[in-house]
Parts: structure tokens; sequence; C-alpha cells
């Protein structure tokens, strides 16, 4: 089966000032990485990625974004993307989470991104590392009683020797 | 496990944002460094102290109060590690003498780096006992002419050489990012990926980029992929473990001071754990810490 396959890179942009970030658009993003792209990799790169570069979605809250490639080209796109300083005359800087084949395991994975950002906002990892230990503690209890069974049942030479 | 290699050291408040923004990207370790030209004096003894990320959640007012629990987020048992890191520029072929007589001074940072301008200079440095790491300057139009002889040499002794991605965000020089490329390029091909080290020698934290950016950058660079993963995580810490061996007499004993040590070491004691565990657990674990001890070198500790 004959079959156009592409790939989804999950990316989030980071700013120097956090002011002017909803002057943003879809547009604005797609404009600045076609010209990084012929910036790089010339005019040959553009002509072979063609209909297949778009820019799918954007949240300029959190700062995350969709882009889709085809499959062939996700390296050039990547980097392309690293290499992109301003946007709208202000610095920024990107960084790529993920890539994947559908859109749908991108999404899952903007969500454990952002789940982990809020964990560290309201301070429950502390919680987390103390239900861990209540768990480990149990199990420490359990191999005890075990080694204890297994040890006295068995002569061991080494206690001789040093006596 | 990845490690920043360099970043410059301007203050606490700049080392703040530089750790927040690391913390995030997935680096578990940051190097700061310090540049000095030509001459080594007395004055360059090491001031650099850790910071206390520990401290920052008691204060509700400071702006950087979870960073403590960010630094925990991959692993939650180690702590975000920091080291300290010497830039030396030399230009001139009568101060390469100081690099051997000034070697206590050195001894006072982690990794030391000697960037030479000259072939005459890159001569010299492999023999160098005192040295880490050997790196260039990539922005600028020609390089250092490198021989494939010397190169092995340097392999041989332990050193290692560097690549520096930070030049290539002058947006206003167009020329840089272009040097960058083919000079980059062209220091791969002659050590042939072997004890090659990535950093980023940036003021700002804005020029940072994640590791995974950097693996993908180091494909365009003629590095396989195989070798792209081993430069950050297993070559960076060797060179720490290099820096490590380089202050001991002669990889043995290692001397420091008393207050460096943290007062809970000093009351441990292991009396009343030792009650409820039989004597033959108490005679295993003995073994196995002597197996631990013989691997290290040993400290001494000085009054």
């Amino acid at each position: 089966m004959v079959r156009v396959k592409f790939r989804y890179l999950l990316g989030h942009v980071r700013w120097q000032t956090a002011t002017k970030m909803n002057s943003l658009d879809i547009s604005g993003i797609y404009h600045y990485l076609k010209n990084s792209v012929k910036l790089n990799f010339g005019e040959y790169a553009i002509c072979r990625l063609g209909w297949t570069l778009n820019v799918k979605q954007y949240n300029p809250l959190t700062g995350l974004f969709i882009v889709r490639c085809s499959r062939s080209q996700m390296r050039q796109v990547w980097l392309s993307l690293t290499l992109l300083d301003e946007i709208n005359s202000q610095k920024c800087a990107i960084s790529i989470i993920h890539s994947a084949g559908t859109i749908r395991s991108c999404n899952l994975q903007a969500i454990k991104h952002t789940n982990n950002s809020l964990l560290v906002a309201k301070s429950l990892i502390q919680i987390k590392n103390e239900k861990q230990k209540h768990q480990k503690k149990k199990k420490k209890q359990k191999n005890k009683k075990l080694k204890n069974k297994y040890l006295t049942n068995i002569q061991v030479n080494k206690n001789k020797s040093k006596k | 496990m990845f490690i920043e290699l360099d970043f410059q050291d301007n203050g606490k408040q700049s080392n703040y944002q530089a750790i927040s923004t690391l913390a995030q990207l997935g680096y578990d370790g940051v190097v700061f460094s310090r540049t000095i030209n030509d001459v080594i004096t007395k004055n360059d003894i090491c001031t650099f102290k850790e910071l206390d990320l520990k401290e920052l959640d008691q204060n509700e007012n400071s702006s950087f109060k979870n960073l403590s629990s960010l630094t925990l987020m991959k692993n939650e048992k180690k702590q975000f590690r920091q080291y300290s890191r010497l830039n030396i520029i030399i230009s001139s072929k009568k101060n390469i003498f100081l690099l051997k007589k000034m070697e206590n001074i050195l001894k006072t940072y982690d990794i030391v780096a000697v960037f030479p301008q000259s072939t005459e200079i890159f001569e010299k440095c492999i023999e160098l006992p005192t040295i880490d790491i050997i790196s260039f300057d990539l922005s600028l139009k020609y390089l250092i002419k490198i021989k494939y002889k010397q190169v092995n040499k340097a392999i041989i002794n332990g050193l290692f050489f560097e690549i520096r991605y930070s030049s290539m965000f002058k947006t206003k020089q167009s020329q840089a990012r272009k040097n960058t490329f083919s000079n980059a390029i062209n220091v791969v091909k002659y050590t042939k990926g072997k004890n090659l080290l990535i950093a980023s020698g940036a003021n700002d934290p804005i020029n940072l980029r994640g590791p995974y950016d950097v693996m993908n950058m180091a494909t365009f660079f003629n590095i396989p992929f195989n070798q792209a993963k081993n430069i950050l995580t297993a070559n960076s810490e060797s060179v720490i473990s290099h820096g490590v061996m380089r202050k001991t007499y002669f990889g043995v004993i290692k001397v420091e001071d008393k207050k460096k040590i943290p007062k809970e070491l000093e009351e441990s004691t292991d009396e009343d754990e030792d009650e409820d565990k039989n004597k033959e657990e108490i005679e295993i674990e003995k073994e196995e810490m002597m197996i631990e001890k013989i691997k290290k070198p040993i400290i001494l500790i000085q009054k």
C-alpha cells in the first residue's frame, strides 16, 4: 500500500520577557518557520517539503504547539526550529518534547507535560515521596521475615573460621 | 544523566535562573565557568560556593520558591549537581610554563580547559597533566591546523576535545553561524568521534537548548546516531572523574578540610540498627563495604 506518512512534533516556546504573548497566531509561526528552513537548508528543502508543512495547534497560555512534516524531512525541520531566534522582534527559544506518527499521542504527552508543571507549582511532589516511602517500608518488613527463615536452616562456614 | 558543561558565572540571581531553566529542560547537573587571559596569578583561586536550593523554600517572598521540588522531578533521590570550571585563553608561547608551575591554584577547580590560538601552543598542551579539556573558538574564519598524530597522542593521555554551540545564536552576524558548522565538522573529522564533548558557552539562559535537541544537532556534524547519546551522558561524567583524579596524589590519596563534611555523617551511629540483624548479615555487609572502598581513592581529613 502506498501511503504518505507524516511526523508530528510537539514543541514548547520560551520567551525572554513574558509580555505580548497573545499577539502571536498560527500563521505567524508558519511564516517564521518557513524562513528559517530557507535560511539554513535552501530553497530545495522547501520544494521537497511542499504542502506537507503545516502548523496544527498552538496554545498561547502554555506555549505548546504541534507541527506536521513529512517523515523524511523531520530532522531538518527539527534543526530549523532549534536555530530559530527571533519572533516579532522578541527573543525566544524552542525545545521539542516528543515526536510521533499521530496527533493523538502528541496530545497525551502534552497532558503529561502540563501535569508535571502543575505538580511543581503546587509542591505535591513531597506528598508523592511520602507515599513511596510508606510502600517501601512494607516491602522491607516482608523481605526480613523471609531472610530469617532461610538463613537459620543453613550452616555458614565463615563464622567458624573467624571465631 | 545529562550534564551542562559550560555556563558563565555572573552572580547568584543569574545562577538561580539558569538552574530553573535547566531543570525544566531535563538536565541533572551544571558546571559554572570563568575565563582568564594568558596569565594565572594567586588571586585566581576558586571562590565558587554551591547554591543551597532548600533555603529558598523557607523564604516565601522569593520568586524561586519551588526550585528544590523542580530539580527533584526526574530522580527523587538524587540532587542537582554543581561544579566549577576555569577557561584559559593562551595566545603567546611564553605563558605555557605557568600551567605547570601554578598546579596548586588549578587544583581548586573541578575542570580546567585551554583555548590554544596557534599550532605551536597546541603541540605543547597535549602532554600537560594539569589539564582536562582542549577546546577551540569556532566562530573564527580559519581554524588551527590539526594533525592526526597529535590528536591520537592526546587521546592516549586522556584528554577531551570540545565543541561549543552558543555562537550559532547571533542573528545579526550570520557569518558566525556558517563558520561554526564548517569548523565543527572539521573537528569531528580529525577525532573520529572519540573523546568528544558538546557544550554551550552561554551568558543568558535563553541560549540553552535541551539535550535531545543537541543530539539532533550532532547528527548534522557527521556524528553517527550511536555515539551521539554517549557523548552527552558517558563522556561528560568521565570528564568529571578525570578532574577528581587530577586533584589526587598519583590517584591514591586526597586531602580535604574538615569543614566540608556535613554534621549528619559525623554523628551517625549504627549500634541501634545492628541489634535487630543477625551476625551473618553484618559480616556480609562489611565485606561489601570493603570492596567499595578499594575502588575509590582514600580520603584523609585535615583538621
